[in-house]
């Protein structure tokens, strides 16, 4: 029964999101699940703010609404591209995780230290109970967090009528299958066909289905901004577009929502993209600009009006900039950089970040990645705790926000075509200016 | 780059990803079959091992005797680490509780309940309730009321 509502709120979520995208079907549905989050977490603020007690028909009600409206937006797909053996690869590493997580033998910690009593608490409040998160010994959960995997695991349980943990990991089984049909929609649309694109997706769906069994992620809300970020890709990849300021813009705000990380990285995607804009047209176009920021700012505000009216903002989360702490970060950098820490090795695929940024079609995307580890370098040198010790528990949970879209995109790189010779010029010559 | 190097690129990666897949599931899959060993050390406690069987028993067993809405000080015996990620085991199981450290701050003027794990306490303000699974559970005397 509780497997049961975790599959209803998704379908509903999946369904207030409808219109959102006319991108390939697994990814289209990723992006309307993404689209629908973050209505729901809105919808529950809203409820907060206004003291209204979440329930069944409150939380069913403006969803369908929400698909209702959706439905009446037009929605072409466009085919999907075949399926081949990186698909059945990708699928059996699902699998082997999906199978693991509803045991709970690959529970993150954190589903215990916070997201899993916070959903547990929400469910039993029926609301996020902000006066709880705001007792002085509750500093340990992160109160100050972003809500929406807990609102996700209380949201399921009140469909389903109890909270059971078990039922909870499939969230996170969710997530990696958006992951992976993400993941090969940004491949089929950057042109990437064949052996390579089945590499590709095989060597995403392994890396993470092996760093989240090794590292326990089931229950973790770190798939989410993993999430955003691999959802991002197909519009950061083709020029810009209408669709995909949607795109962006929900992807970023479901980052925002989940994980206090994800609020950077929200602002970095929608900057992005709104950097392409304002360089491609000479201008900034204001209605682009509102497709890419309102989503994010109406999570952000509703965040901050609520962490800092009920004082739930933790003091060691910032802090001054100290280029002293270089030693201590380092030594936890080669702390974690072990063979089993480093997801056997794996982590060093971020040092192809660089090398993304060159190549003109993964450039912006990269950009945002790169732009992302460069904050949590900044946080190392600047959060004020044990700075070797947040190096060593946070790094490789942190690298998994970035690995997939470096694997997608460095795929995307070795997938590019070499262009055609221009018709009546020597080879030599079309070359030249071919930046890709 | 021609073809072929690309595909020994990935080629490469994908032997390199599906090595550290199979080598994760395979430890994944022998520690399972190792769950019934005790861990001594709290940080290191998962779902599926004794000791967290044992408190979640314990925690069960209590959540049945507290009226939701109280404060429970949860104590266990070793060091503070340990202590620390114990309690946070116990928050884990009594939702509806709010489960402070004995060091917290007025923990004897606004506890209802005492949850020992393991250890008999006793102290003349503690009424023990009952004798759970793994623990004690004391009513405090004179305590505030529950909220």
């Amino acid at each position: 029964m509780s497997h049961l509502g975790v599959a209803l709120l998704m379908v509903l979520l999946v369904l207030a999101g409808w219109g959102i995208s006319t991108a390939g079907r697994l990814h289209r549905w990723t992006l309307q699940f993404m689209t629908g989050a973050v209505i729901f977490h809105l919808l529950l603020a809203s409820f907060d703010f206004l003291g209204i007690r979440w329930s069944r028909a409150a939380l069913v009600l403006p969803l369908a609404l929400a698909a209702v409206l959706g439905f009446r937006r037009r929605q072409r797909a466009e085919r999907t591209e075949r399926t081949g053996w990186g698909d059945g690869a990708a699928l059996f590493a699902l699998t082997a995780f999906g199978l693991f997580a509803p045991t709970l033998w690959v529970t993150t910690p954190d589903f215990v230290y916070h997201w899993g009593i916070k959903g547990h608490r929400f469910f039993l409040a029926r609301g996020v109970d902000y006066e709880w998160l705001a007792r002085d010994w509750n500093w340990v959960l992160h109160p100050d967090y972003p809500n929406l995997l807990p609102e996700l695991f209380a949201g399921s349980a009140l469909l389903a009528g109890r909270f059971e943990a078990p039922s909870m990991m499939l969230w996170a089984v969710l997530f990696f299958a958006m992951t992976i049909a993400s993941g090969r929609e940004a491949l089929r649309q950057a042109g990437v066909h064949g052996p390579l694109a089945q590499m590709g997706l095989a060597v995403l769906a392994f890396s993470l289905a092996g760093f989240a069994i090794g590292q326990r992620m089931a229950g973790a809300a770190d798939w989410m901004p993993a999430l955003a970020l691999v959802a991002s890709l197909p519009a950061l990849l083709r020029p810009p577009d209408r669709e995909g300021d949607l795109e962006v813009g929900f992807a970023a705000a479901f980052a925002a929502a989940s994980k206090i990380e994800g609020m950077p990285l929200a602002v970095f995607l929608a900057g992005v993209q709104l950097l392409r804009r304002v360089l491609g047209e000479r201008r900034i176009n204001p209605v682009a600009a509102l497709r890419l920021a309102l989503p994010t700012a109406a999570v952000a505000i509703l965040w901050a009006a609520r962490t800092f009216v009920h004082g739930l903002y933790q003091k060691f989360n910032t802090g001054a900039f100290d280029p002293g702490r270089a030693p201590e970060v380092l030594r936890g950098l080669a702390e974690v950089s072990a063979w089993k820490e480093s997801w056997h090795g794996l982590t060093l695929l971020l040092l192809l970040l660089p090398l993304l940024l060159l190549p003109r079609r993964t450039r912006p995307a990269a950009a945002v990645a790169t732009l992302q580890l460069l904050f949590y370098l900044w946080i190392y040198f600047s959060a004020a705790v044990d700075t070797e010790y947040q190096v060593i528990s946070s790094f490789q949970r942190l690298a998994m926000h970035l690995i997939p879209a470096v694997v997608v995109l460095g795929t995307v790189a070795l997938g590019e075509k070499a262009p055609p010779p221009l018709p009546g010029r020597g080879d030599g010559e079309a070359g030249e200016g071919a930046g890709g | 780059m021609p073809l072929g190097a690309r595909r020994l690129v990935l080629g490469f990666f994908l032997a390199w990803s599906v090595f550290a897949f199979l080598a994760e599931l395979q430890e994944a899959m022998e520690v399972y079959d190792r769950r019934s060993v005790h861990r001594s050390d709290p940080v290191r406690w998962q779902f599926g091992i004794p000791q967290v069987d044992i408190l979640q028993q314990c925690l069960a067993e209590a959540r049945a005797l507290i009226p939701p809405g109280s404060v429970v000080v949860f104590t266990s015996p070793g060091p503070e680490a340990a202590a620390f990620y114990r309690w946070r085991w116990a928050a884990y199981g009594l939702p509806e509780s709010d489960v402070i450290q004995p060091d917290t701050p007025r923990a004897g003027e606004i506890a209802h309940y005492l949850l020992s794990h393991r250890v008999p306490i006793r102290i003349p303000r503690l009424e023990l309730v009952k004798a759970l699974t793994g623990c004690r559970l004391y009513r405090v005397q004179d305590g505030a009321e529950p909220r």
